[in-house]
């Protein structure tokens, strides 16, 4: 493992992670925010950070309308659990209820990993475009040299079973909510916990069904290649596009991925009017506040799985790289080169306009999300099964056989 | 919807069969089989039973909302840049209240007591105990004593309104007959300690509603002196 690879990790690393956790936060206040637009309100806008002013008279006067509409909303939240008491009642079984909350925040953390946000790149020769602009030509050069014209992943692990990794890493998330439901030994956390268990495992099923079709047309379970493969253009102006493909599994898959967030309107495990705080009832402080944030990271997970599955990871169309060897390889006419729309431009346009893409793409299905969950009331829990298992589960079977079909008939 | 000749809906015959029923003569009398039952389709459609086309098009409702209010708050963002913005350009229906008054609050609403004063800073009061009388609520306690001017013969030693029992009636206001006691719009009389819900003469007569609530010196945070 040369110093440059060790480079690239710990620089995607940081961006993953501080995007991650950063939406977490980001996420709460465009919930209240959003909420509050969508009913005519205002919403939160009143906690500010006093700043000191000159007063007229001599002395201090504090400035208190510093609220960043809202934004501070986060920190005061961040704030205030973990100042709370964190109280752990007496019956419940300690080991298994401390260790719930991590089953919740990993599995939303480690999932991003194989979500490729940039597709492949060369450093050396992205950081020289950038540091030539400014004029560090001599920094420029240093780096080059350093990185080289070696190709690197905007992603943080490059496993060639990418998708099953994600699968795998997202049933893990079914613990905490058993784990944190049974060890609470309460009435209602035990409810929570098996309506959790029972809702997301039924859903783990045709989530699985539903993605067969994708894995069918694409042939691989590589999100790198998946990736690549959604760059090319059909017939000139139809994106390769997963959404493209599979329409209605878009749907389905989308319902699957956010009743495993457990979120409005399938929120069964915590029902607030039915459960009190369902499985994480007898939680406090930042425990409570790992569950919370487990489900704000994961609208971001989900938006970057949907993203990088169905709406073109992170392409533009009609922009590619000289690093998309998948693409080169589809169009031996073509030689390999940065462009944007035929005209040729510096290989840190494209990845920067890249990455640009993907957050853009990531933020506007948070928004979607957000938008579901102020729109639709809770389903009841026979609802929650008769969907899943009376409707979504057929149509991904039906859709799985006509797409098997079409893709035999056409090779 | 289908309709019939008489633009009725076919889709609800529990609402046709009702029409057919004997109408009330006039509107609001009573009579037996005139009310409408209205009974929802017994089985959803097939569509329905998909759910995502009904949810489809009750995000598309929601984001129409969204939207529209985002733009409003675009014009209202351009607008305030300039300092020109009002109210009625926001994105939403809020009103800072109790930091801005709502414009329907009447300036005629029956709120906190004063004692309004004669020209020399006494109290116009003459302690005749008409409004402690008038109260419904028992909330008004006057001790009287006598005035040095024999014109006026007396005075309140002591007025207390206890304004946690008060129910603003405004009996006190019309049963008064020198006008020394009125009512003003100010409803804001929250406190976290009892003893300054009891409002005693000084207040009532340094009351100022320009002024905030804490620059008032309140009966419960100084010694008495009217004792």
């Amino acid at each position: 493992m040369d110093a440059p690879f060790v480079v690239v990790a710990i620089l995607n690393l940081a961006f993953v992670l501080g995007f991650l956790i950063n939406m977490g936060g980001m996420l709460t206040w465009v919930e209240r925010k959003q909420g509050a637009v969508m009913a005519n309100r205002i919403g939160a806008n009143r906690a500010y950070i006093p700043i000191p002013l000159p007063a007229k008279g001599g002395g201090i006067r504090w400035y208190k309308r510093f609220t960043m509409i809202g934004l501070f909303h986060a920190l005061t939240d961040g704030l205030k659990m973990l100042a709370k008491e964190d109280y752990t009642p007496p019956f419940v079984d300690k080991f298994v209820y401390n260790i719930a909350p991590w089953f919740a925040v990993v599995p939303a953390l480690v999932t991003f990993a194989v979500i490729p946000f940039g597709g492949p790149f060369q450093p050396g020769i992205m950081m020289s475009d950038v540091l030539g602009v400014v004029g560090l030509n001599s920094a420029a050069d240093v780096i080059h040299g350093f990185f080289g014209d070696t190709t690197y992943q905007l992603q943080l692990a490059n496993l060639n079973v990418g998708l099953l990794f994600i699968f795998a890493a997202g049933s893990t998330g079914i613990f905490a909510t058993a784990l944190a439901g049974w060890a609470s030994n309460n009435k209602f956390s035990t409810m929570g916990a098996l309506r959790g268990a029972s809702q997301m495992i039924s859903y783990e099923v045709f989530m699985g069904m539903s993605i067969l079709g994708l894995l069918v047309v694409y042939g691989t379970v590589d999100m790198n290649l998946i990736a690549q493969m959604q760059g090319d253009v059909h017939f000139g102006f139809i994106p390769s596009w997963g959404v493209v493909y599979q329409p209605v599994m878009f749907f389905v898959f989308l319902t699957a991925l956010m009743a495993e967030n457990k979120r409005v309107p399938f929120d069964m495990p915590e029902a607030e009017s039915e459960l009190v705080a369902g499985y994480f009832t007898e939680y406090s402080a930042m425990k409570m506040g790992l569950f919370m944030m487990a489900e704000f990271i994961e609208i971001a997970v989900i938006s970057g799985i949907m993203v990088s599955l169905f709406l073109g990871a992170y392409h533009i169309p009609g922009v590619h790289a000289v690093t998309d060897s998948w693409y080169w390889a589809q169009h031996p006419e073509l030689t390999a080169a940065n462009t944007f729309w035929g005209a040729e431009v510096p290989h840190a346009v494209v990845i920067i306009g890249r990455v640009l893409s993907f957050l853009i793409k990531v933020v506007l299905f948070c928004w979607l999300q957000i938008l579901t969950r102020w729109t639709l009331p809770k389903f009841r829990y026979d609802q929650v099964m008769r969907l899943g298992w009376k409707v979504l589960l057929p149509i991904s079977l039906v859709n799985l056989v006509i797409t098997a079909a079409v893709v035999l008939a056409l090779n | 919807m289908s309709e019939d000749k008489f633009g009725r809906n076919e889709d609800f015959p529990s609402i046709v069969q009702a029409q057919l029923l004997p109408q009330p003569a006039y509107q609001g009398e009573f009579t037996e089989g005139s009310l409408f039952t209205y009974r929802n389709p017994s089985k959803l459609t097939w569509m329905e039973r998909l759910y995502l086309p009904a949810i489809l098009s009750g995000l598309k409702l929601t984001a129409s909302v969204f939207f529209g209010n985002m733009a409003q708050w675009t014009i209202w963002f351009f607008k305030w840049i300039t300092g020109r913005a009002t109210e009625a350009d926001k994105g939403a229906t809020t009103i800072y209240y109790p930091d801005v008054m709502r414009p329907d609050f009447s300036p005629i609403n029956r709120g906190k007591h004063i004692l309004t004063l004669r020209e020399n800073d006494d109290p116009q009061c003459v302690a005749c105990y008409m409004c402690a009388t008038a109260c419904p609520a028992f909330c008004i306690h006057i001790v009287a004593g006598e005035h040095p001017d024999p014109q006026i013969e007396k005075y309140p030693v002591r007025f207390d309104i206890e304004i946690d029992k008060c129910i603003f009636c405004g009996y006190c206001e019309e049963a008064c007959p020198v006008d020394a006691i009125r009512l003003t719009p100010d409803v804001h009389l929250v406190d976290f300690k009892r003893e300054r819900m009891v409002y005693d003469k000084e207040f009532l007569m340094s009351w100022n509603p320009t002024r905030s609530q804490e620059e008032h010196v309140y009966p419960g945070d100084r010694p008495r002196t009217s004792d």
